[in-house]
């Protein structure tokens, strides 16, 4: 089982909903993905530290320290993953988030709601192949 | 399950091979429950059976054309399957770009178009790599006249252009009007809507030099598959391309068709038509 887990994509999920962590860490094991999740942007950069994680999805609003200012931190930090794949999921949709996210650094942005298939597109864009 | 009499269900599936050749074959019943519920409501009819047994009886073109707008209208996305676009821009445009040269304009055909989002696709990659005025006509044709009034005004939902449109493009192709997302108007001038039904002669147009009719095939018979694939090599040039789904191919249905794969994905040409190879299109 622990060498299954170790052969999937581990991914990491930040977002201070429970639901929505929920909801993203079902879609994400059904496709294939080791998940890990995080509540908080300080929590998340421990992690990031920590382990190889080849995806993070990230939110844009909460608490403490916002999606964003978590994705420049990330991409500033060359140590623990600058080159890291993040895509924000957020339900902020003005070109103007968009705008900021990319600059940020976010490789992808989608927003809320959104189906599977979406999420399949948005990874298949990143290179990844799920299942 | 589905409550249509079987009456019914063959009425249907006769009135859409007629019209649009597509085969609907007999556990499809579903398909026709969801796709007709919404003109039922709409009619005030309170079942897709009920709805049926009206048209029939009053034969009003208009609800003929409902029905098949509904039957034929199919979900798309943007760069839909990724790797086939990638192919497109890496190998088969530059190919056609360098042969045909100067003397005219790349001819692009995105057959079954739906919504607009394959058209609108090439043009944003098309501008991406080429450039503006690259020299590319893309011509877009959908059987269904309210899909290409939709597509012209090249306006998208966010739920729209969350489905496969990479955030960057949205950001430099699309402008944002209230809640919807809107291709520019640069991108929008590539793109010439027609309306053409596949199943139909092409009749006369120039050469092209792309056509791509993905996941389309899979909709008809194979006798239909093989009158559009003999259409399709009338009015493609003969060192044109053919783009088909990334699940589909055309071995089992013309295998004069020369299979090149181009990195993950599949292109078609045209090789030897065993009845006339000296065919050619009207340039």
């Amino acid at each position: 089982m622990e060498n299954q887990q170790s052969d999937r994509p581990h991914v990491l999920v930040v977002d201070d909903s429970s639901a929505m962590r929920c909801l993203l860490s079902t879609m994400l094991d059904t496709m294939g993905w080791r998940v890990t999740t995080a509540e908080r942007g300080a929590e998340a950069l421990t992690l990031i530290r920590s382990n190889a994680f080849d995806l993070a999805l990230v939110d844009w609003h909460m608490p403490e320290m916002s999606g964003v200012d978590l994705v420049r931190t990330i991409r500033d930090d060359v140590e623990s993953g600058s080159r890291l794949p993040i895509m924000m999921v957020t339900c902020e949709s003005q070109p103007d988030n968009v705008a900021a996210a990319l600059d940020a650094g976010v490789d992808e942005y989608t927003t809320k709601p959104f189906d599977p298939s979406t999420l399949r597109a948005k990874l298949a864009r990143l290179g990844f192949v799920t299942t | 399950m589905s409550a249509l009499t079987t009456a019914s269900f063959s009425w249907l599936r006769q009135l859409l091979h007629e019209q649009s050749a597509i085969a609907l074959d007999d556990s499809k019943g579903y398909l026709v429950e969801n796709r007709l519920q919404p003109l039922a409501l709409e009619a005030g009819l309170p079942s897709v059976e009920a709805f049926i047994d009206h048209v029939r009886r009053n034969r009003a073109d208009g609800a003929i054309d409902e029905i098949i707008d509904a039957m034929t209208t199919n979900e798309t996305s943007w760069l839909r399957d990724h790797h086939p676009w990638d192919g497109l821009m890496s190998t088969v445009l530059p190919e056609v770009m360098e042969r045909v040269g100067p003397t005219r304009p790349v001819r692009i055909w995105s057959a079954a178009c739906s919504s607009g989002q394959e058209p609108y696709t090439i043009a944003m990659l098309v501008r991406e790599q080429f450039g503006p005025g690259a020299p590319v006509q893309i011509l877009a044709s959908d059987i269904s006249e309210k899909m290409l009034t939709r597509a012209r005004t090249g306006s998208y939902s966010q739920l729209e252009v969350n489905r496969g449109l990479p955030a960057a493009m949205l950001m430099r192709w699309f402008r944002r009007e209230g809640i919807s997302w809107r291709v520019v108007d640069e991108i929008r001038s590539m793109v010439r809507f027609e309306r053409r039904n596949l199943s139909h002669h092409f009749g006369s147009m120039p050469a092209m030099d792309i056509l791509a009719m993905r996941n389309v095939l899979i909709y008809f018979d194979l006798a239909t598959k093989q009158r559009i694939l003999g259409e399709v090599r009338r009015v493609i040039d003969p060192h044109g391309w053919l783009m088909v789904g990334a699940a589909e191919t055309l071995l089992d249905v013309d295998c004069s068709w020369k299979r090149v794969p181009v990195g993950p994905s599949a292109f078609y040409r045209p090789g030897a038509s065993p009845s006339s190879p000296d065919r050619r299109p009207i340039p």
